[in-house]
């Protein structure tokens, strides 16, 4: 199966440099919920998600040769440019003020909770997050989901940095090995 | 350069979880970029913890509308048809986007030019003030200049008047003691009775002394007033004379004396100047 998916990456991108859209039709299947995902996590807004997700294609679209480059795998890649897109969204100018507080409470707090499965990808990452120690999952939220910096993050929990570093290795650590039996 | 115990250690550290999941500043990245180009068991747990982080972000995954697949197909072809043209900022930027750029713009522009106007204005302001403190004492100096030629000019102007007047007579008043040129001049007018004392040479009287004017009718002295010389300022008026043959004058006491002390004449008149 993890076969499988790989062939078909393989097959997106190269279709991606070629211009062929059936590319970018194959990724966006396949992963459009994810980013989406995301983007709405970050950015609790059905409309400005979408449209940052058609952002997120764009980028992917243009930028493919960077994927081929690092010779990252093609998951990270994507979560990390929504990542990064809906973190810049929420920082710019026009979404200042109530909205980013907003983004950064609900990721705090844990709000929005995991949707429920939608896609066999995921079948198993939700119960995987529901597992995890709820200390492990909050630092994880505050790092991907708020858009704070590290110092923001100890700021915030009110502890020093170097136990931001030390629970962040610790945080990855139980989520890699909840991982793991569901894994491959 | 770094041990593998270092290495190991950095692995540890948790900066790699921060750097992937975008929690660390440029700064901070560089850092962690360097070690992992340097260290490529740094790259491959990068790589492991971006790949963890993705799975727990599917934790999240949710559907967008369906619609919205067909618009961003649609406009994917089209990019890929005019694909010369299409660029990531061509599409990208909404008329929102759009419309900021420019209020930035003009924002930007508006600065520039009001910071300059400021820069500008500022000396303007500064060199006018400057200017200004300079008339300003120029007017001061002026008016204080007028002030006294006007008061100089007055003066004279009176003196003038008096002294042409027709009905003023004149007498001069020498030392009798011939050696001696001092010189002063009396004019007096009979109508008025005003009575003007010159000193056209005079030294300073004795000191504890004053000198005093008498006016002589019919042998007799009358007292017209005391002077001295420590104002050169034209014209003294001294007291008002009603008749007059001839003047003396005489060196008294401060404050001046009833009858002359004749021993201490100075002046007497020799006859009518004019």
């Amino acid at each position: 199966m993890a076969n499988q998916h790989q062939i078909t990456e393989e097959e997106a991108v190269r279709l991606l440099s070629s211009r062929n859209v059936a590319g970018m039709e194959m990724i966006y299947d396949r992963y459009a919920s994810a980013i989406y995902g995301v983007l709405y996590r970050i950015v609790p807004n059905e409309a400005v998600a979408e449209d940052l997700l058609h952002q997120v294609c764009l980028k992917i679209w243009n930028n493919h040769a960077q994927l081929r480059d690092s010779g990252e795998r093609l998951l990270p890649w994507i979560i990390r440019i929504a990542r990064n897109t809906a973190v810049d969204k929420i920082k710019s100018r026009e979404y200042a003020g109530a909205a980013r507080s907003h983004a950064e409470e609900a990721a705090h707090t844990g709000a929005g909770t995991p949707a429920t499965s939608v896609h066999p990808l995921s079948e198993s990452s939700s119960q995987v997050v529901s597992r995890l120690d709820p200390q492990h999952r909050e630092l994880l939220d505050l790092m991907f989901f708020s858009g704070l910096t590290q110092i923001e993050v100890a700021l915030k929990l009110h502890i020093p940095l170097s136990n931001v570093k030390t629970r962040a290795r610790a945080s990855l650590l139980a989520l890699r090995k909840s991982l793991e039996p569901h894994g491959v | 350069m770094a041990s593998e115990q270092d290495i190991q250690a950095y692995i540890e550290s948790g900066n790699l979880e921060l750097y992937a999941s975008g929690s660390m500043s440029l700064a901070e990245s560089a850092e962690v970029e360097t070690m992992a180009s340097q260290h490529p068991e740094v790259a491959a747990e990068l790589k492991r913890i971006s790949a963890s982080l993705a799975d727990y972000a599917l934790a999240y995954e949710r559907n967008p509308r369906p619609m919205v697949r067909r618009k961003l197909m649609d406009s994917f072809r089209k990019n890929a048809e005019t694909r010369e043209q299409a660029g990531p900022a061509k599409a990208a930027p909404s008329s929102t986007i759009l419309a900021y750029k420019y209020l930035l713009a003009a924002a930007m522009a508006s600065l520039v030019i009001s910071t300059f106007a400021s820069y500008f204005f500022y000396n303007r302001w500064s060199e006018t003030e400057d200017k200004s403190q300079v008339l300003l004492s120029e007017k001061n100096m002026f008016s204080q200049n007028y002030t006294a030629v006007k008061s100089a000019f007055d003066k004279s102007y009176t003196d003038l008047i008096i002294m042409r007047d027709a009905r003023t007579k004149t007498f001069a008043l020498h030392s009798p003691d011939s050696t001696k040129d001092y010189s002063v001049r009396i004019y007096w007018n009979p109508f008025s009775h005003e009575t003007y004392l010159d000193a056209l040479l005079m030294p300073p009287p004795d000191s504890g002394k004053h000198y005093q004017l008498w006016a002589v009718s019919k042998g007799k002295p009358i007292d017209a007033g005391i002077f001295d010389l420590s104002v050169d300022n034209g014209l003294l008026r001294m007291k008002a004379i009603f008749e007059t043959e001839s003047w003396t004058v005489t060196q008294e006491p401060k404050g001046g004396s009833v009858m002359p002390t004749m021993s201490s004449l100075i002046l007497e008149t020799r006859g009518r100047s004019f």
